[in-house]
């Protein structure tokens, strides 16, 4: 595993990793982004390694829209045991 | 991220609310409304942590009389969504109680987690490795991957990546801060994308056809 303190555009490639999240939800702010965008541009690993993490998250969020929706059938029964619970006095 | 529709969750929280509102006040039509706006998001949910699926009607029943006779109780901190899905974790949590095998490899893994680094996550994830990484197009490799995480690496993930709660929404339901969130939500994703590395390693077959970046 190649040295993590290395120091690239002023920040060490571990300090890059704790804001790889962060920076990939576009949540760092402008000062911190600037440092983290000058780090990859000038370090390929962390830039393999963000665009490795950035290409699972991808693919996991594109089966997000094609997920299974609870089949009509499932939904009334729940519908119908929950109606049934709440109806009855409860203890 | 772009939000995808969400075909199953046709209300607004603020319609939530008054349904809410009409369910503390005895409404069983307007309790019935909740139920079919988030039944989808909530048994996806619960499965997703491993519910089984002879289990899911009874642990999603449990919750939802739950949250019926709390209706009362909601003080607007928060979605309905997220009060709901709160809800539903907590019966989750009692059911995998009742087993005891859940609990104990449970146990073992939160152990497990809180000695990990981040450096060592991070190696498994394939950090200064320069053998192509994962595959974009992999959702498939990615959702077995999903599958073999620790239910709390899987349960933040599908709360937040899947069904796109807040940071906010994602912190009330773990009943956790929101740094805590965040610093989760990065090892699990780092997890996920070392448990990627190891199924395309272990697997050549699902990884055949995926072009990869490197040599």
């Amino acid at each position: 595993m190649p040295d993590l303190d290395r120091v690239v555009g002023g920040l060490r490639c571990r300090d890059v990793l704790g804001d790889l999240s962060e920076f990939l939800d576009g949540l760092l702010g402008p000062e911190r982004l600037e440092m983290v965008q000058a780090h990859l541009a000038g370090c390929s690993t962390c830039a393999q390694f963000g665009a490795d993490i950035a290409g699972v998250l991808t693919a996991l969020r594109s089966g997000a829209p094609s997920r299974p929706t609870l089949p009509d059938h499932a939904l009334e029964r729940l519908r119908a045991r929950v109606a049934s619970a709440i109806a009855r006095p409860s203890g | 991220m772009k939000p995808h529709a969400e075909s199953n969750r046709p209300s607004t929280d603020g319609a939530d609310r008054v349904a809410l509102a009409g369910a503390a006040a005895g409404d069983t039509g307007a309790f019935d409304g909740l139920v079919v706006a988030h039944a989808a998001t909530l048994h996806r949910f619960a499965h997703s942590l491993g519910v089984r699926d002879s289990d899911l009607d009874d642990v999603l029943q449990d919750a939802l009389v739950s949250a019926w006779r709390a209706a009362g109780s909601y003080r607007g901190e928060g979605t309905v969504r997220s009060w709901l899905v709160t809800i539903v974790h907590n019966a989750v949590r009692q059911w995998q109680r009742q087993s005891m095998v859940a609990a104990t490899r449970r146990a073992d893994l939160d152990e497990a987690h809180a000695l990990e680094s981040l450096e060592s996550v991070a190696d498994r994830a394939g950090w200064g490795r320069t053998d192509g990484g994962q595959a974009a197009d992999a959702h498939e490799v990615v959702s077995l991957a999903l599958q073999r995480l620790s239910p709390e690496d899987r349960e933040i993930l599908v709360l937040r990546e899947l069904e796109e709660l807040t940071g906010e929404e994602v912190a009330q339901v773990l009943a956790l801060s929101l740094p805590a969130v965040k610093s989760r939500l990065h090892r699990a994703r780092l997890r996920l994308a070392a448990a990627v590395r190891t199924l395309e390693r272990d697997t050549p077959s699902l990884s055949s056809g995926v072009p990869h970046a490197g040599p």
